[in-house]
């Protein structure tokens, strides 16, 4: 019935005109696929056409009736089809298409024939979507002829599918080689020879898209990409190949949601910070815990931003899972090494986290069902497509696992709660100005036994505004407040129950400019601010009955502001750098002050001499005025923060690298090559026998380290195929010394120690197989040294039981750390049509149930005997199944 | 308690519920050795100090080990005035010093010196913490456990409190019989009263684990039904009648974060946020070599005593004997006998059951027959 209906549309729509006997059929301004229908119906020809919706070239075609079809076939090619002949089918493919050769005339009749006035779009300020890729584009004001000079595209960087920005595309000039990578809004900017140009748009799972330019001068030019066809195609974390070869920077992890999605996880529970892990250089104290350790430093060190909000514990469930909602993220951007003079204020890295602006061509959502949680996403346009809205929401049903304890145990009402939410609200007043509102809001809650009840949050509201100044500069400027707040209510004893909590709140203000200078160089700079309020420690009566005194640990107040200048100079085509400084500085505000100033540097260079080779060498500073207080071997939802003041001083530290990446010249396999050296001073360790909770006088139990640490990491890749993944192996070591000499009681004599996240092996091979274009199976394999430990290497008698003599601190390892993930991922079917699309992962977690140590301790049992344990999390074959469902 | 903190580590690591088992012994590899000298004992002003010294024996020693390896030597107080209390003993690793005339106004401190290694040590001087009052000891119970719980304060404004504790209980055998077999005619005799010979029992108890409490961080100077001991309703500790004596003193700030350290790092759960365990040093330094420092913290007080019995009977659950096997005997009752087996009890059928001689023992629990001196019925 449609394929009835379809041609009829069109012969009613389309003005044609018969004429005469010779008749002469003409087809005015019509879309290639009516061209294409009416050669089908009319002419009855075999046409095939695999067009696409951004596909709007319009057609005209004036012909007798008898060489119509020819004229109307190499009308198509001078507009960049490609034409190829297969039995007695035609099929009209875009330009790049499947075509073996050339298209009919594609040079000599080419594009800029005649007819060209309405195939070239004059491009000015109000700027053009390019929707056909072999059409080129004017840039600039025609009528401004010059010769020499450059002119800057700018513009926008969406999916076709749903317009959302895209981040992270590279966008390279073919002729000069000068390049630039969209950022987190999707926006690019280049500088080009005025004259010809092409652009070459190449991004992690969208198909390259190239794009032709006629460039008099400054202009606008949307891009919309799609995505690949096999969206499992380029399943990989990051590290789009193209990337490597043209980002100055070293040790930028991209990561998206698809390819976390495909990679196994325990409970199916498909997380960004738990796929993260799989890459080199990123390490965990032991799984299911929180945090993370970036090339050695310990998981304080890393900035983790959420929208510009900074999250402080991004863990529920004591790390089970991260509190990022997969579902609504659009990109996790990894700095391991070459850290952007944008941010500061934390030593290992930043890990800028961004949701979706939402789909701004319809209401969407998704649902999804795990062991653990179930989901909701929800976006769309509100009104018009210039206002967007993301939302997502996360809660837990974890409940029933605590409900398989037996009765007797005494946790029959112990309750786990958690759950998550977010909010984005984008709306663009124009071209020139974006406003995005966003909110984020994470609660966990443990009750054990009826005697002891866990809380903590993080809350996170910012505002930006991003401002295109003009054809070279633009502007974001935006504002938050986050917060991150913990307590413990334990009440055993009524007479001294009681309340403990910890809030620490940051209220900040930023403003980022970027110019594009030249050709060669793009500045950015801006300043930000920093105002902390931390409320390091409350004890109060949990009720009326309890005699304890309420206690509360002066709060500290701080400003953080820093200046921060970079170049991006592209010295040539095989030469770059990217140099940037960053001035801050820390003043301790309130009773005793003390002020801080730290020069950063922040230095990165790469030189290219072959294609597909690069080498590349980076030096940071970085200094950090907060400490996480934290004794145990996980972070812990209820470890305390604390600002620098006169006697804590802030950690300053460097970090020296250089590497070498080759792609093979069948343009699939990357091999990489790092190595770097790491130093900070002023880590905090602890004495023995440290309070560090409700302590005025904390900096008395504190004492300050020096850390070196050391790494080589090899890394092979494969993007592109059936088989995707990666392989890759680090040799590292961390060691701390305590600076200053206390005599007998210096940890370790004042010699190096093991950091608490040495752990020199680490193996990890992530894989996925495609079985077909809805299945595949995926793989992940694990292995690491054990992380040191201090465990007791005597016993005495004392006080009539036995007690535990220790080792040096850190002195030994727990067992090696092995595990292998498989799963089965089976894709939506393809019916574009359907209303649903479900999705499900079938997996095993620790397929060789191997029962991994997490942590050993011993203990004499009150006294009466000693006996050693090993803790084991997920100590046996964990199955799973997800389900996700789109709408 | 045991069990719970055990619990506890599978509740937060929370996925180990999916497995049955999430805590397995472990046995490291260990090269590193220490072998200090541990000195262990508080200076008692008003009664007798205790002291024992000994070595650190390598974590998987036996209990002998602390026995063939032991150190001998002396071990005397002195007092800021030049006093000196000397124990009786010498060259052995336990001693008792008399000081109970020991003016409460004057800093002590302990000398001990190893013969071993002719090293002689000294803990540091330290005032005489005066005796807390010890208000009350008292009980309760729930469904499953009989709890005990120390009330106590201190006139002088002391924050920190510690104490021992002893505890002996009259407990019985599993079954007390009124047959009785004689081998020589291989018949059985009913006797008129139960043979109770080896069916009352008392054992006795100390505490193993360093009991430690403070007010620090409360409005008044009084612990109030602290928690100490739990005990199983079940437990044959409290079949008969249960007692308890308290020996409690106040202790220095110092000592206690020193204990409480000792006391953590000795009982770690494992959990994911357990502190990372380090030794303290106490105040027990060697007077030839500053670098070296001998285990344990010396702390001078007075103390105070508590009692408490426990003889409600209806707070014990009987559990049926399950230990041993009774059966029917239809012949060879000798044989049986001379196998240590004894006639028991009677079923609901009348038919005689054995068992063995064991379950008409009290002593296989580890007590004696020998009433206490002290025990006054």
């Amino acid at each position: 019935m449609r394929r009835k209906l379809i041609p009829l549309l069109f012969f009613a729509l389309l003005p044609f005109v018969k004429a005469g006997a010779q008749e002469v059929v003409e087809l005015k301004q019509v879309r290639t696929d009516s061209l294409v229908s009416f050669l089908r119906t009319a002419c009855g020809q075999k046409v095939y056409y695999a067009g696409d919706e951004s596909d709007r070239t319009l057609l005209t075609v004036k012909a007798p009736d008898d060489k119509f079809f020819e004229t109307a076939i190499s009308e198509l090619s001078a507009k960049g089809y490609s034409i190829s002949r297969y039995g007695d089918g035609w099929y009209v493919l875009p330009g790049r298409g499947l075509a073996v050769s050339l298209p009919i005339g594609y040079f000599s009749d080419g594009t800029r024939k005649e007819g060209g006035d309405d195939l070239l779009k004059f491009v000015e300020d109000r700027g053009e979507v390019a929707n056909f890729r072999n059409k080129v584009y004017e840039i600039g004001d025609k009528t401004n002829r010059r010769t020499g000079g450059t002119g800057n595209v700018r513009g926008y960087v969406r999916n076709i599918a749903d317009g959302e920005p895209l981040s992270g595309v590279a966008v390279i000039a073919q002729s000069t080689g000068a390049y630039s990578l969209t950022d987190a809004y999707g926006s690019y900017n280049i500088s080009l020879p005025v004259g010809e140009n092409t652009l070459v748009f190449s991004g992690y799972s969208m198909d390259d898209t190239v794009v032709k330019l006629l460039v008099y001068g400054d202009g606008e030019l949307d891009i919309p990409m799609s995505e690949k066809v096999i969206s499992l195609e380029g399943a990989v974390v990051s590290g789009d190949r193209v990337s490597q070869h043209i980002v100055t920077r070293m040790g930028v992890e991209r990561i998206s949601p698809n390819i976390v999605k495909t990679i196994p996880a325990a409970f199916g529970e498909s997380d960004i910070l738990r796929a993260m892990l799989a890459l080199p250089g990123v390490a965990t104290v032991g799984e299911a815990a929180s945090g993370f350790n970036v090339r050695g430093g310990s998981s304080d060190q890393n900035l983790i931003l959420f929208n510009d909000g900074v999250i402080y514990n991004p863990s529920h469930m004591f790390g089970i899972l991260s509190t990022f909602n997969t579902d609504v993220v659009s990109t996790a951007e990894l700095y391991k090494s070459s850290i952007p003079a944008e941010y500061g204020g934390r030593i290992s890295s930043v890990l800028d986290i961004r949701t979706r602006t939402g789909n701004a061509k319809k209401i969407k959502g998704s649902l999804g069902l795990g062991l653990l949680t179930s989901k909701l996403e929800l976006e769309g346009p509100i009104g018009s497509e210039n206002t967007t809205f993301i939302l997502g929401a996360r809660t837990t049903y974890s409940n029933w696992i605590l409900g398989l304890l037996p009765a007797n145990s005494g946790y029959a009402g112990g309750r786990a709660d958690f759950g998550d939410a977010n909010f984005a609200l984008t709306h663009k007043f124009g071209e020139k100005n974006t406003v995005q509102a966003s909110a984020y809001l994470s609660a966990d809650q443990f009750a054990f036994s009826g005697d002891t009840t866990f809380r903590y949050s993080n809350a996170s509201a910012t505002l930006k505004w991003r401002h295109t100044i003009d054809s070279k500069s633009e502007m974001t400027v935006s504002g938050g407040y986050d917060r991150y707040r913990n307590s413990m209510d334990e009440f055993e004893n009524a007479y001294n129950a009681y309340t403990y909590s910890t809030v620490i709140s940051q209220a900040r203000a930023k403003a980022a400019f970027k110019t594009v200078l030249s050709d060669a160089h793009t500045l950015s700079y801006g300043a930000d601010g920093v105002l902390y309020i931390l409320n390091p420690g409350q004890k109060v009566p949990y009720s009326d009955d309890s005699f304890l005194v309420p206690v509360y640990l002066p709060v500290q107040r701080g400003l953080q502001s820093s200046l921060y200048a970079s170049d991006e100079w592209k010295a040539g085509r095989t030469l770059s750098f990217e140099a940037g400084a960053r001035l801050s500085s820390y003043a301790v505000l309130g009773d005793s002050t003390a002020f801080y100033l730290n020069p950063e540097v922040r230095l990165s260079g790469k030189y290219s001499p072959l294609p597909g080779l690069s080498f590349k060498a980076g030096f940071n500073t970085m200094t950090q005025y907060i400490h996480l207080i934290s004794n145990s071997a996980s972070i812990s939802p209820m470890d305390s923060w604390q600002m620098c003041t006169s006697r804590i001083r802030p950690q300053t530290g460097y970090q020296a690298a250089a590497g070498a990446y080759w792609t093979l010249p069948d343009g699939k396999t990357d091999i990489s090559a790092e190595v770097y050296t790491k130093r900070v001073w002023n880590c905090l360790d602890y004495k023995s026998g440290a309070v560090l909770t409700m302590n005025p006088n904390l900096a008395d139990d504190l004492v300050e380290t020096t850390m070196k640490a050391w790494r080589a990491e090899l890394m092979v890749r494969k993007q592109v195929g059936k088989l995707t993944g990666w392989i890759s192996y680090t040799y590292s070591r961390s060691m701390l010394r305590e600076t200053l000499d206390r005599g007998i009681e210096t940890i370790n004599g004042g010699q190096w120690y093991n950091a608490p996240h040495d752990k020199p092996h680490d193996l990890k091979v992530v894989g996925n197989y495609k079985l077909t274009h809805r299945f595949s199976l995926s793989c992940n394999l694990d292995y690491s040294s054990g992380r040191p430990v201090t465990i007791p290497i005597g016993k005495y008698v004392y006080g009539g039981g036995y007690r535990l003599a220790y080792s040096a601190r850190n002195g030994y390892r727990i067992p090696d750390y092995f595990r292998m993930d498989l799963a089965l991922i089976v894709e939506p079917s393809h019916y574009l049509k359907k209303l649903t699309h479900l999705s499900m992962t079938l997996g095993c977690y620790n397929v060789t149930g191997r029962k991994n140590a997490y942590s050993i301790f011993y203990t004499t049992d009150g006294g009466t005997g000693v006996k050693g344990y090993m803790v084991s999390v997920f100590a046996t074959q964990i199955p799973y199944v997800s389900l996700n469902m789109k709408f | 308690m045991k069990k719970k903190k055990i619990l506890n580590i599978c509740v937060l690591t929370l996925a180990a519920l999916l497995v049955a088992a999430c805590i397995y012994p472990f046995e490291a590899d260990i090269d590193q050795t220490v072998s200090s000298l541990v000195v262990d004992g508080d200076i008692l002003i008003g009664g007798t100090t205790e002291v024992t010294i000994s070595y650190v024996q390598p974590l998987n020693a036996d209990k002998y080990a602390f026995v063939t390896n032991a150190p001998y030597g002396k071990a005397w107080v002195e007092d800021d005035q030049g006093g000196i209390y000397n124990s009786g003993a010498l060259e052995t690793s336990s001693f008792s010093i008399n000081t109970a005339s020991a003016p409460a106004d004057r800093n002590y401190r302990l000398h001990v010196e190893d013969y071993n290694t002719g090293r002689t040590y000294v803990s540091s001087w330290k005032s005489v913490n005066p005796a807390p009052v010890l208000d009350s000891l008292t009980y309760d119970f729930d469904e499953n456990f009989l709890y005990i719980y120390l009330n106590a304060h201190s006139d002088e404004g002391a924050k920190y409190f510690r104490w021992t504790y002893t505890d002996v209980w009259k407990y019985h055998a599993d079954y007390q019989t009124i047959y009785e077999y004689d081998p020589f005619s291989d018949s059985l005799n009913e006797l008129i009263l139960p043979d109770l010979t080896t069916y009352y029992c008392w054992a006795r108890g100390s505490a193993s684990e360093i009991e430690l409490c403070t007010t620090a961080e409360l409005s008044t100077d009084e612990v109030r039904r602290h928690k100490f001991i739990s005990i199983p309703r079940t437990s044959y500790k409290i079949q008969e009648k249960y007692k308890l004596t308290v020996s409690l003193r106040n202790i220095s700030e110092d000592a206690y974060s020193y204990l409480e350290n000792l006391k953590l790092t000795s009982n770690l759960t494992g959990s994911l946020f357990s502190p990372n365990p380090s030794e303290m040093i106490g105040n027990v330094v060697c007077e030839q070599d500053s670098t070296i420092t001998a285990v344990g913290y010396i702390d001078v007080a007075q103390v105070a005593t508590g009692k408490l019995t426990v003889d409600h009977t209806n707070i014990y659950q009987y559990v049926t004997p399950t230990r041993y096997d009774l059966f029917t005997v239809e012949y060879g009752m000798r044989s049986r006998y001379s196998a240590g087996y004894r006639p028991i009890t009677k079923d609901s059928d009348g038919n005689i059951l054995w068992g063995r001689k064991e379950c008409l023992d009290c002593r296989v629990d580890g007590g004696t027959l020998v009433k206490p001196s002290d025990w006054d019925d």
